[in-house]
Order: C-alpha cells, then structure tokens, then sequence
C-alpha cells in the first residue's frame, strides 16, 4: 500500500506537469517585466476561457429555464461530462496506460503490476474529474442558485463531479487494455488499434441511436418527447448512470447512492481483473519490430527539398508516434464521423411525418438565394471545428522535446521550419473540413457553391488559428515532457490555441448577431472581414519570424 | 577554422556563468580535444558553435562567419554529432540519412556513395532498414556519425562521440577523424576519455566550469607539468577542492 501511494504521487505529478502555465520553458532569459506580463497575458487568457464557458452555460440555463425545464441543464452538463468522455477518451486511455515511456522503468521497481495499474487508472480519472469539473461546474452552480435547499444540492453536486468520470474511465481501460493484448505483438498494431477504435466508437454510436430510434417507433411522435420528462429520459436513456445522476442531483439519494456504488465497483473491478497482466502488456507495446534480416534490403537513395523533406519527416513522427496520431488526428477525423453517423440516424430516426418535414423545410431554406450568406457562415462555423480539436500544430516545437538544439544546428532557415509545421496542420484542418461540407452538402442539399465557399472560409479560419498558434509554441516550446502523451495532452500551449479559437469565433459572433436581421450578404461580409484581420496578424506573425535569422527567441 | 572569442552563456538567470569568456581558436587540418568533467560547459560551448544556443556574450565564428549574424550560413558548413539520445528515432536508418542528405542539399549519387562506404564501415547496412529506436545505443551513435558525415562538412563536431561505440567502431571513427583532418577539414570534438585525446588529438583544451585553464599540443602540455601522464594532470587541473584557480599548467 505504502509503495502504492508513493508511486500514485510521482505519477500524478508527472502526468500533470505540462499543465503548469508560468512553467518556465526551457531555457529562457526574459526580464521580470516581461515574466510579468506574460503572466497576466496568461491569466486572462485563462479569465476569458473560463467566461465563455460560464457565458455560454448561463444562456442555455435561462433559455431552458424559461420553458420551465431547468433540469435539461443538469441532464446536458451530466451528459458532456460522462458520455464525452465515453466517445472522445477511447485514444487518451489507450496512450495515457500505454504509450508511457516509462513502463521499463516501473518495471524494475517493487512494485506489483495491479498497483501499477491501479495508478495509471488513477491519474486518468483525476485528470477527467479535472475536465469534468471545467465543463459542469457553471450548469451545477446556476442550478444551486435557484434552489430551496442550496446546501443539500451543493453536496449531491460535489458527490456527482467526483463519482461521473469513474464509470466512463473504467470502461475506456477495460476496452484499452483488452485492444492493446489483442494487438500485442502484431506487427501492424498501431493500424488495428486506431481501426478497432473508431469501430467501437461508431458502433456504439450506432447502437445508442438504434435504441432511440425503436424507442420512438413505440411512443411514435415527438410531442410526447417534447414534455418535460420524456425529453430529458429520452437523451439521458442510454446511459443510465447519467440518469442516476440527475435523479440523485434533484434530491434522490438512493439514486445516488446506486451511482455511488457502482462507480466505485467499476474501477477497482477492472483493476482486479486486468491489473496482473498490465505491466507486461505495456511493456510490449514499448517493442518495436524489425525485420529479419535474411536478405538484404534495398535502401533507398532519393533526394527532395528542405522543406519537402521537413514536412514528410514531421507526418511521419506524428504517424509513428501513437500517443500523437491517437490524440493528434483521431479527435479531428472523429468528429466528422460523429456528425455524419449523427446525421444519418437522424434521417433514420425520421420515419415520422414531423422529421421528414423538419429535413424537407432545412432543405429548401438551404437551397434558397436568399439565404446563401447564413447558409455559407454556417457551414464555415461547423466545418472550422477541426481547427479547434487538433492539437497538433499547437505542440509542433514543443514536440521536439530534446531533439530541439539538434534541431536548430541544422541549416535551415526558420520560417521553412514553421512551414512544414505549418503545412500538416492545414492539410489535416482541409481533410476534416471536408468531410463536414460533404456530409452537411448531401444531407441538407446545400448547392455546391455554396458548399466550396463555405469550406474555404473554414480554410483561411483554420490557417490563422494553425499559424497564430504555431507560432506561439514556436517563442514558448514546452520541451521537457515526460513522455509523449503529456507532449500533446497536457500542453499548455494547446489550451491557449483552444482559446485562440474561442476568441476568434466570439468575434465573428458579435457581428453576427448584430447584422442578422439585414440579411445574409451583411453577415457575410462582416465574418470575412473578422477573418481577413485574423488572417492578416498571422500573415504578420509569419513575416516577422522570417525576418529573424535565428530560430531562438 | 573555429573561433571562440570571450564566448559567455549563462543559462536563464543563473548566477554562474556555464561559459565564461572561452577565448580559443581551432585551425584547420586539425583534431581538437576539448577536454572537462562532467558539467564544465563542454555541451554548452558545442552548442554555442552548432547555434543551437545563442551566446550572452561574445561571439562564435566559423570560417570567418558569425553563428549569431550568417547562423544558416555556418550551420551549412558543420557537421555535428549530438551527445546522448538525440535524433529522429521514428525514423529508420535510411530515411534519416536521406532527411540530412536533403537538408544539406547534397546530390543523389554522393549520398548514395557516401552512406553506403559508412554504412559498411561501421557495419550498420543491414540495421539500415530498421527504425532507429529499434537501435541500441551504440547503433544510434554510428547512424549519427554516418549522418554528420554525409554531406562531408568542412567543420566536424562531436560531442562525447565515444561513449557507447564498441572497440572496433571507436577504432573507426578515429581513423575517420584523423582521414577528414588530413583532408584539411577543423574537427572538433568534447570528450572525457584522456587516452584518446591524448593519442588522436593535435591539440587540447582544458575547460573546469566554463573557464579555459590551458591549451595545447598533448606533447606541450605533459611538459609544463613534469612528465606526468595526461591524466594526472587533468585530474590534478580539474580538482575542485584544489586551493589553486587551476594556473598549474599555463605558465
Ligand atoms: N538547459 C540548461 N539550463 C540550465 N543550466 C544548464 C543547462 N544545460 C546545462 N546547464 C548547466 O551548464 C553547465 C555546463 O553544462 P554542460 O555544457 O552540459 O556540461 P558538459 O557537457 O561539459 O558536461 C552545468 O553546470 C549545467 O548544470
Ligand atoms: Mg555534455
């Protein structure tokens, strides 16, 4: 038990070192001043990130209070916290457990392989209840404020943040460990993996909308679903702990109670089934095949240019690294996965007259000139969300971890370095941009124009937002990782990005709302020119890196 | 030809210079060993001369050309071989071979020759196909010597080069840097190992926490201090519980 606690703190520690935003990034010689104000640059970084979270849950709470059905925002925090992690955290699991550089080390250690398990299973938790308290925390407060009782709730909710994740966490080990001893060894591992992932995530997917969808066919219109209860069973019917959470949150103790029991059961079910074997599974998955060498291979002698060569040798770090191809790229081709699987059980689920009459309206609302200038910042909005999700070019310096001064004693000027960082981000933001349009295009018959022009808005949204936060992790690199899940995960620098986004959307919002009612021509225009300003700082940013001789700040 | 001129780095806000004021000039032709214990700035200085690391103070130039004002231009010209771990280990042999090949502008054929002659020397053909960090550690090194030298450098730096080569590939990477100094390439290496300095090198440097306490041929420096052995100076120099600022040697 002792050696148990003792290795659960250094884990934790080092699993959460990235995220220390004043950490001092290598070496660096900035001048108190500037510590300074970079610290408050940070700290309202943070401020507003908090405030657009906390704005946008009041909004949703009043809205939902004003029909009179507070507890949908219960249920939708409940769900954002739970499920999400069920669908996004599938990847996290599989490299926070196994791609640690440091199972060899644990290995030699005294410690037995259940309690290695144990507190790798640990720190996964305690950094989901971190995301989950970040994405709850403002629905539960507003929800306390209109409570007789504050006290009780207040209790009930600290109860409900602490036990939401442990389900969720324990059935992404489960699956991790079963999809990395089914894979261990294989030559080809990191392809089943990534492949069997999206599977169980598409199936799932798939399965829950099936369940609804039969569940309709029986009450078979959607007015009853538009009552208070039946809409919020309905969205929180396939996963029952959510359900025994809202219960448990609106005064139900024994529900809670039941969560309690089985959240609890969960973890430390897998540990004690899974746990003995963990140690020797990871280090596996540490093994690297090499070929047999019983003929000669042919090596091949080709040449291209810098940047070329930079940008394949960036693709292929990133594609043979599976902590970062599994965080790196699975979030942004998941996300139009979803969606399309999202949209297709929704047509699915509209055998009833109402559905196909909601589609058929969209459709021609769509196809309408009028509306082409909503229509094209719509699409523009959706299909700019893998710019969001891709940390990717977020960490591209910090990535490099000790391979940095190597780096920069090569002869090559820094602004091709950023490009061939920079390329990959926009080839994967147009991929899953793409996707988005495609899907959106077929299903509510956007005309194609429209359609382009929607994706190539999302493109210049994209390329700001990449090089705006390259460049960032380019003056700041966070080069002392511990391994390379926390060079990707817990990355301060890829916070900041998110916030980038944030900030970016918030702006064209503004106009947005205000010019809505002109027409969609006005609010075209006043989305590019947010756009055009964005693009032109980052265009500004890129310009003054080249300027410099040197890569160093 | 290297020169440091009152080369200074102190790391972040230290107050302990890591290099302080190295003044040193390598000529060409030459193998240089620059010798010091474990942290006496030995890294630091490389990294200084590589651009990897900008100096507080002084300047570094290679060729006649400033690392701060040309660093593209000078870093054309060197060949470096990091110490310890770093290095593309995604990639296989090959590929890397070919990254630095591309990074360095050099044509099909020469690479093609050149990799495959180091290849062979430091038997690593066959491991070629594999990922680097499938390597041990001693395969790694030889792929970054091989890599270093694939675009034959009129400036060659290697940082501690010997530790985790075997007997036979350390054999063959002297030799090398003997053959390249011959050919009138500057090549200039950190190590700790005192034999090898003090049969490979034609000329040594002494540094103890970043400051040069002497210089000179091995022949030079064994006479200044009575015919003892290389090592028993170092050792003698080196000594931090030594009363003497370390003026033993330079007279
Ligand atoms: N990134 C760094 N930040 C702060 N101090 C450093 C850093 N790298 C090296 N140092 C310090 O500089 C001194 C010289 O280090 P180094 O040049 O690596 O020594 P050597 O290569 O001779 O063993 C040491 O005292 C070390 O602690
Ligand atoms: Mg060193």
């Amino acid at each position: 038990m002792k050696n148990y606690l003792i290795l659960q703190r250094v884990l934790l520690k080092n699993d959460l070192m990235g995220l220390n935003p004043f950490a001092q990034s290598g070496e660096e010689k900035a001048s108190a001043g500037k510590l300074v104000m970079r610290r408050i640059g940070v700290i309202v970084l943070l401020l507003f990130a908090a405030g657009s979270v906390c704005f946008l849950e009041y909004e949703l709470y009043q809205l939902f209070r004003e029909m009179g059905m507070r507890e949908m925002a219960l249920g939708l925090a409940v769900l954002v916290g739970s499920v999400g992690t069920l669908l996004f955290g599938l990847f996290q699991g599989i490299s926070s457990l196994f791609e640690g550089k440091d199972a060899p080390l644990l290995a030699v250690l005294p410690v037995t392989s259940r309690q290695v398990y144990a507190a790798r299973v640990t720190s996964f938790i305690v950094s989901q209840i971190g995301t989950t308290v970040v994405l709850v925390l403002p629905a539960f407060v507003l929800y306390m404020l209109d409570e007789a009782a504050p006290v009780g709730f207040a209790i009930r909710a600290i109860l409900t943040i602490l036990l939401l994740p442990l389900i969720p966490v324990a059935i992404i080990s489960l699956l991790a460990t079963l999809l990395m001893r089914v894979s261990a060894f294989s030559r080809h591992r990191d392809t089943i993996v990534m492949i069997l992932s999206f599977g169980f995530a598409i199936a799932y997917a798939l399965f829950v909308t099936r369940l609804n969808s039969s569940a309709d066919n029986q009450v078979n219109t959607i007015a009853t679903m538009l009552t208070k209860d039946g809409l919020l069973n309905k969205m929180l019917g396939f996963y029952p702990p959510a359900q025994w959470a809202v219960s448990g949150l609106r005064g139900d103790w024994l529900q809670l109670l039941l969560l309690a029991a089985v959240s609890l059961a969960a973890p430390v079910l897998v540990v004690l089934l899974l746990g003995g074997s963990y140690l020797s599974a990871a280090l596996g998955s540490g093994e690297r095949s090499t070929r047999r060498h019983s003929r000669q291979q042919a090596l091949s002698w080709g040449g291209s240019g810098q940047l070329m060569s930079l940008h394949v040798l960036e693709w292929r770090e990133t594609l043979r690294t599976p902590a970062w191809l599994y965080n790196g790229l699975a979030g942004v081709i998941m996300f139009p996965l979803m969606m399309g699987v999202g949209f297709y059980s929704g047509f699915s689920a509209a055998s009833t007259r109402e559905g196909e009459n909601l589609i058929k309206m969209v459709q021609s609302l769509a196809q309408t000139p009028e509306y082409a200038g909503y229509v094209i910042v719509i699409i523009a909005a959706i299909a700019a969300m893998g710019s969001m999700v891709n940390p990717l070019v977020a960490t591209a310096y910090s990535r490099e971890g000790q391979n940095y001064p190597f780096a920069l004693s090569l002869p090559v000027k820094p602004l091709t370095r950023v490009w061939a960082k920079l390329l990959v981000g926009l080839e994967i933001n147009a991929v899953c941009a793409l996707m988005i349009t495609v899907v959106m295009a077929v299903i509510f018959g956007v005309p194609a124009l429209l359609a382009a022009c929607g994706f190539l808005l999302a493109q210049l949204v994209g390329f700001a937002i990449s090089a705006i936060s390259l460049v960032m992790d380019l003056r700041h690199p966070r080069l002392s990782w511990a391994n390379e899940t926390a060079a990707i995960k817990t990355n301060f620098n890829q916070v900041i990005s998110m916030v980038l986004w944030v900030i970016l959307m918030g702006l064209c919002v503004v106009p947005v709302v205000l010019l809505w009612e002109r027409g969609g021509t006005a609010v075209l225009l006043s989305v590019c020119g947010v756009i055009a300003l964005a693009c032109a700082v980052s265009v500004v940013l890129l310009w003054r890196v080249g300027r410099k001789a040197s890569a160093q700040n | 030809m290297i020169e440091f001129a009152q080369a200074t780095k102190v790391y972040g806000k230290s107050d302990r210079a890591a290099l302080d004021h190295l003044t040193l000039t390598v000529p060409d032709g030459c193998v240089f060993g620059f010798l010091g214990p474990n942290g006496a700035g030995k890294t630091t200085a490389i990294s200084l001369l590589t651009g990897a690391l900008m100096p507080t103070e002084g300047s570094v130039r290679v060729n006649g050309v400033d690392v701060t004002q040309e660093p593209v231009e000078v870093k054309r010209q060197i060949g470096y071989v990091p110490d310890g771990m770093q290095m593309y280990d995604r990639l296989t042999g090959n590929e890397y071979l070919n990254f630095i090949a591309d990074i360095f502008d050099v044509s099909k054929a020469d690479r093609q020759a050149r990799a495959e002659r180091y290849l062979a020397l430091f038997d690593m053909t066959k491991a070629a196909g594999d990922r680097i960090n499938s390597y041990s550690r001693g395969m790694k090194q030889k792929i970054s010597v091989i890599a270093a030298l694939i675009h034959e450098p009129k400036v060659w730096v290697l940082d501690e080069p010997m530790v985790g080569l075997d007997p036979r590939a350390s054999f063959e990477l002297k030799q090398l840097m003997r053959e390249k100094a011959d050919a009138g390439a500057t090549v200039f290496f950190s190590t700790h190992v005192l034999e090898v300095a003090e049969r490979l090198c034609d000329q040594v440097a002494i540094i103890r926490r970043g400051q040069l306490i002497t210089q000179g041929t091995p022949e030079e420096l064994r006479q200044r201090s009575g015919d003892e052995s290389l090592e028993e100076l170092f050792l003698e120099l080196t000594d931090d519980s030594a009363a003497g600022e370390g003026e033993v040697g330079a007279k």
